[in-house]
């Protein structure tokens, strides 16, 4: 056969191909033409391997191996499609994958909610017995503002702040949640001591505001604004420093690979983290915008919600993403 | 050589090769999609305005997702490429030209943030130079390219009836030879005379000593007889 002759016989498939390949046509996924893509397509890369071979003329061979890589991007896409489209795989991915990721680096998780919540839970039991000690970790003028922040007053008029107030501070609080997020990731890249120092300042600060209003006897304001949000807007500060101390354990301990390759892999199980907790910290901040917020609830309310929101969060961490068995 | 094409090989059982996207035509999409961010940016919270202070939060939450999400959403949902790079013609594909997905996706424009270092793309672009697959940070750790999206140009129409009678090769060819030849007789209706008649005089094995017009004739002959070779 000879070349005027091959593309004569080929000419009518290529042009189907196109067609079907064509992005006016590739919307309506399952048109007619379609299903015979893969079969166009693997006769198609016999044909190129031919005209290569035969050395035809080099238009052909291009206009054959753009259709070549036309049809490899459609078909890899096409299978993604049958998954069930994006919008399902983005949903595997914050249902499945990400709570499964969770799970198997839960050492690094669990040593961030430790640098967390060690100075935490040590500055709030520290203050009930030593009051004035908050004065050497919180500076007087932060400590008078905070406590006039959770003071009888403010809580009674908060009740009057309006729907509008409730929307500015959900997108004031986001941006700040997802910016302290950013800072435990990015410490990372220091050997994970930004991040460290990040997780330890904010539990000593967090934990001498809690216990000094707590000692000052302004708790039941106090507990009852963060128990609403703290579960997922802690857990979502834990997984982004959990992100960023991989990275950091990835160029202190690299193992037998170079620093480079062993950040590489760690970057993809550390990035899924880190949408991760930008979800968890997302959901912390409707949480702490419209319900928190709130001062017309009683105080046994909003610490049962704060309850069964930590479970909730523990349960889908703990749970989620598992495979049945057969 | 340095080149920027990369070869992959297909499980159908042929290779294929991937034309990657410079610094210079990733920083003209760049350019663009930054054009379009500042156009959103200025134009839609004055409209939230309106709102009041519900606006204002709506307006933070509607920067983020200007800012942040944009090349992601765009990148997964929309075959690769923001309306920058589907203005230049670029995609992001997986490094063997596949579609990319949702943690490729995420995980390139997470790492944007270490390429933007310490000003104005500066850790991108050595890290581009560097690589022979000018790829950035944020693309070594997703393990994706971005590459020029070449249309499937029709080959042109080029028939017997406009060439004369074949006339067989008086030497050998080696296969390079034979495609130089057929594409000499394709694109030659698209220069001049007088610069068809200088290129094939160089082929003086097959056009043995004829000058000017009669030379393109000879090798037109010569690439009919290769085009009816079994």
């Amino acid at each position: 056969m000879n070349q005027i002759e091959f593309e004569a016989r080929h000419e009518d498939e290529w042009n189907r191909l196109a067609q079907a390949l064509d992005p006016k046509n590739a919307a309506a996924a399952g048109a007619p033409g379609t299903a015979r893509v893969p079969a166009l397509f693997r006769r198609l890369a016999a044909q190129l391997a031919i005209a290569r071979d035969r050395q035809y003329r080099t238009s052909l061979i291009d206009r054959l191996h753009a259709l070549v890589v036309a049809a490899h991007f459609a078909v890899h896409g096409a299978r993604i499609r049958r998954r069930g489209g994006m919008i399902t795989d983005l949903l595997g991915f914050f249902l499945r994958e990400f709570p499964a990721e969770v799970r198997r680096q839960w050492r690094f998780v669990a040593v961030a909610a430790l640098a967390f919540g060690i100075p935490f839970a040590a500055g709030v039991i520290a203050l009930q017995w030593y009051p004035d000690f908050v004065y050497y970790l919180v500076a007087p003028d932060t400590l008078s503002r905070v406590q006039a922040m959770y003071s009888d007053d403010s809580m009674r008029f908060g009740a009057e702040r309006g729907a509008g107030t409730d929307v500015k501070m959900f997108g004031f609080y986001i941006l700040n949640n997802v910016r302290i997020d950013l800072q435990c990731l990015a410490g990372g890249i220091f050997f994970g001591l930004g991040t460290l120092a990040v997780l330890l300042s904010n539990g000593v600060f967090l934990g001498a505001i809690g216990g000094h209003l707590t000692q000052a006897g302004l708790g039941r304001n106090f507990w009852g604004f963060v128990a609403g949000h703290s579960a997922p807007e802690m857990t979502g500060m834990a997984l982004a420093s959990a992100a960023g101390l991989m990275i950091g354990y990835a160029l202190i301990a690299p193992g037998r690979k170079t620093r480079a390759a062993a950040l590489r892999e760690r970057a993809r199980p550390a990035a899924v983290m880190l949408y991760g907790a930008a979800l968890m910290t997302a959901c912390a901040a409707v949480i702490e915008a419209f319900w928190s917020s709130r001062v017309d609830l009683p105080f046994e309310l909003k610490l049962a919600v704060g309850a069964a929101v930590t479970a909730l969060t523990v349960a889908f961490l703990a749970l989620g993403g598992r495979e049945r068995g057969p | 050589m340095i080149d920027t094409l990369r070869p992959v090989s297909l499980p159908e059982g042929v290779e294929i090769t991937l034309q990657l996207a410079g610094p210079v035509s990733r920083a003209r999409a760049w350019f663009i999609d930054f054009a379009c961010k500042m156009l959103l940016t200025m134009m839609v919270p004055p409209v939230l305005r309106l709102l009041g202070e519900a606006g204002e939060g709506v307006t933070f939450v509607f920067l983020f997702l200007a800012w942040v999400l944009y090349p992601v959403l765009f990148e997964a949902l929309w075959s690769g490429a923001t309306p920058g790079k589907r203005i230049c013609g670029l995609a992001v594909v997986n490094s063997d030209g596949t579609p990319i997905g949702w943690s490729a996706a995420f995980l390139r424009n997470v790492m944007r943030m270490a390429d933007m270092l310490p000003i104005g793309y500066a850790v991108g672009l050595a890290s581009m130079l560097l690589d022979r697959h000018f790829r950035r940070l944020g693309d070594l750790a997703a393990g994706t390219i971005v590459v020029h999206r070449a249309p499937a140009r029709a080959a042109s129409k080029f028939t017997l009836a406009r060439l004369p009678p074949p006339v067989a090769p008086p030497t050998a060819l080696l296969p390079l030879e034979q495609r130089a030849v057929l594409d000499f007789a394709e694109r030659r209706r698209s220069w001049s005379d007088e610069r068809a008649a200088e290129i094939a005089e160089i082929a003086a094995p097959l056009v043995q000593g004829r000058t000017g017009a009669d030379a393109v004739d000879r090798l037109d002959a010569v690439a009919a007889a290769l085009l009816e070779r079994q």
